[in-house]
């Protein structure tokens, strides 16, 4: 009997020995909720195991919500139970509504603090991305999803038309998707452009006219006359020159069926594309046609890392760590490499692993060139409602049951009522 | 002898074989296109039979979510579960509601039809906060228990209980019958067919149920078998090959419980104890 117990005290002080060490190294644990599903989400994942195997002291939990709808409303109901995750990816006017409500913690603080970055640092990051981070002069939030437009075309299309190169303005534009459209009699074999009745594909327009969602002096302005003139042009394309449909799904399979010739998408949109094209035909993608050079630019899409307040001092610092670790140069080029979204620090396009990729991607390149004209959305809690009326206005026009500018007009109407 | 075909019944006939047909339609559409090669999917009209079957598809959908065996297990799990536990408690609140006379009885019952005027997506965010604050998140009970009850099924049950005559309690008391008794032995075998649409529509309803389970819960291990369809519907495109080939295996369980469960339809109509 005595013998047993010996036997038994030497295991269990065994197994504590053994034990005991992990122990003492404690490592804070953070939840990070995401909705990168499929491909992206495997590239985060392992981006995500990285950083763990690398890192003393942090683990971070990956946690996918599904699509961003889910994730949102997770978000929302997770604030009000008052246990949101430690860090998340967010839309700028998500990110306005949990700003309102005291929930994020500022990354200047971090940026500015110890572990920090250098002003040289921060100068990597496109400004245009760290600009959509700032709410009311504070930086908030890290880029890390992020996307521009291209155009997308159908290269062997364009040479059976006779046109030589993607077409850079809406007068070339519009000849060209003239040119590619194909009519049978009445019916319509394939259409010059494909478009979307939704705000983000007419903001690809009204930027490209000139436009800004807010005026000076913060009011709605998408009725001004760069608006009304970006909609009467995409509605003119469809209904008055009949080169044009528009569907609210996605584009990709209509393209790759020949059904159109052009359309819009952002850069992750890509892989799809060449999954439905599936070497039937030669394409490309081109930055997005302007009304006049100067307005030249483009909508960016996609989201950003927030860190919340509710998570303790550790757990902020834990956050800080991962969050600044994954845009580093390396981390960058390698989530672009993975998703096609782009970098988003200047110097990873000067690594060898990106630069290798985009000689071989020279259709995700495009997406660079639009980098320095990018335009965001109005950093405020009521921008996700706006969006709804000017998508509203936009399905109306393209339904005819509106003018441009009566569409606009309600939609500014509606837009500042909710300011 | 045969009986001649009346002219109303050609039309009858026909209109079901078009009726047939049209339901049909979708997930003859739906297993062809799981069988498509891209170059029969990616082009500008409707290919109603592939070129060529691509089988593989099957294979590639299964394997390229590894949990689908347990989300099926999953699914299979909460929707057997949630069932039961709605038959249950809406046979009781169905019984109370049909057959006894209780203080506030009528507005009591308005108020829960009322609850069923409230859209879902207004109550998410705060049915999320009260799992949440139950430390619930995570676990088989958020996705189980919030739909143990039901009012639709209370109603319906309700409904069909009503038409039960009365004298069949009469006759019951009479034998000495308690009341848990009469429900037991005399109600629910009367009910079947309720009993089986209300369990048909419940098992449907948590099978195919998206959104609660994906928000509830973080980890895979919990998740459904709708969750492992969405991923191949993604923010920048869709797989339909690939969808379609997954959206067939899911339904695979429906289809059987929904073949069993008709038999269960024509037997229970068949019942009716009563003499008018």
């Amino acid at each position: 009997m005595k013998k047993l117990a010996v036997v038994v005290l030497s295991v269990l002080l065994l197994v504590a020995l053994s034990v005991g060490p992990s122990f003492a190294a404690t490592k804070t644990t953070i939840t990070f909720w995401h909705a990168m599903g499929a491909q992206l989400g495997a590239t985060l994942e392992s981006l995500v195991n990285e950083f763990n195997a690398q890192s003393p002291d942090v683990i971070v939990k990956a946690e996918y919500q599904g699509n961003y709808g889910a994730l949102s409303q997770k978000l929302v109901g997770a604030l009000v139970a008052r246990k949101p995750p430690t860090v998340a990816q967010v839309y700028g006017n998500w990110a306005a509504e949990y700003i309102d409500g005291n929930e994020l913690v500022p990354v200047e603080k971090f940026v500015k603090g110890p572990n920090g970055m250098s002003a040289l640092e921060v100068e990597d990051i496109w400004e245009g991305l760290r600009a959509g981070c700032v709410f009311d002069g504070v930086w908030y939030t890290m880029p890390f999803n992020k996307s521009v437009y291209v155009l997308v075309y159908n290269k062997d299309a364009f040479e059976e038309a006779g046109i030589t190169k993607p077409p850079t303005d809406w007068q070339e534009l519009l000849a060209a998707a003239n040119a590619l459209t194909i009519r049978d009699g009445d019916k319509i074999v394939r259409y010059g452009i494909g478009l979307r009745p939704n705000v983000d594909i007419f903001a690809t327009f009204f930027f490209n006219a000139g436009g800004e969602w807010l005026d000076a002096k913060g009011k709605v302005n998408v009725n001004s006359p760069a608006g009304i003139k970006a909609l009467q042009f995409m509605n003119d394309l469809l209904n008055k020159y009949k080169v044009a449909y528009y569907v609210p799904g996605y584009l990709d399979a209509d393209f790759g069926a020949g059904k159109v010739a052009m359309y819009l998408t952002t850069s992750p949109g890509l892989s799809y594309t060449a999954e439905s094209v599936a070497g039937k035909f030669d394409w490309s993608a081109a930055p997005l046609p302007y009304a006049e050079a100067k307005y030249k630019s483009t909508p960016v899409a996609g989201t950003d890392l927030a860190i919340f307040s509710r998570a303790t001092e550790a757990e902020q610092q834990a956050a800080w760590k991962f969050v600044k670790w994954m845009v580093e140069p390396r981390q960058t080029a390698k989530w672009a490499i993975g998703t096609s979204y782009i970098p988003v620090r200047k110097s990873a396009m000067y690594l060898e692993t990106m630069k290798n990729w985009f000689s071989e991607h020279p259709r995700e390149e495009q997406s660079l060139q639009q980098l320095r004209y990018i335009k965001y959305d109005p950093n405020i809690a009521a921008w996700s409602t706006i969006r709804n009326d000017i998508s509203e206005a936009v399905e109306k026009v393209f339904l005819g049951k509106a003018t441009a500018k009566e569409a606009l007009d309600a939609a500014t109407v509606k837009g500042n009522g909710r300011l | 002898m045969k009986a001649k075909n009346k002219p109303a019944d050609v039309i009858a006939f026909v209109l079901l074989v078009v009726g047939a047909l049209m339901m049909l339609m979708p997930f003859y559409y739906m297993i062809s296109t799981s069988l498509k090669g891209p170059e029969d999917i990616y082009v500008n009209r409707l290919v109603w039979i592939p070129s060529r079957l691509v089988w593989k598809n099957y294979v590639t959908a299964w394997q390229s979510e590894p949990y689908f065996g347990r989300y099926f297990v999953n699914s299979a799990l909460i929707a057997t579960v949630t069932t039961l536990l709605q038959l249950f408690t809406s046979a009781l609140a169905a019984y109370a509601f049909s057959s006894f006379n209780f203080w506030g009885k009528e507005p009591l019952f308005m108020l829960l039809l009322g609850t069923m005027m409230i859209p879902s997506q207004v109550t998410l965010v705060p049915n999320y906060a009260i799992i949440a604050r139950l430390g619930w998140i995570d676990t088989y009970r958020a996705l189980i228990v919030p739909f143990a009850a039901s009012v639709f099924g209370i109603f319906m049950m309700r409904q069909f209980f009503q038409t039960i005559p009365i004298e069949l309690w009469d006759a019951a008391q009479i034998d000495g019958c308690s009341r848990f008794r009469y429900l037991w032995s005399v109600m629910i075998p009367l009910s079947r067919p309720i009993f089986v649409t209300n369990g048909l529509f419940t098992f449907i309803g948590g099978w195919n149920s998206f959104l609660w389970p994906l928000i509830v819960t973080n980890t895979p291990r919990l998740r459904t078998i709708q969750v492992g369809l969405s991923q191949f519907n993604q923010e920048f495109g869709t797989k339909p090959d690939l969808l379609m080939a997954s959206s067939t295996i899911a339904i695979i369980p429906l289809l059987i419980i929904f073949f069993v469960a008709q038999n269960q339809f024509i037997q229970g109509i068949a019942r009716t104890g009563m003499k008018s």
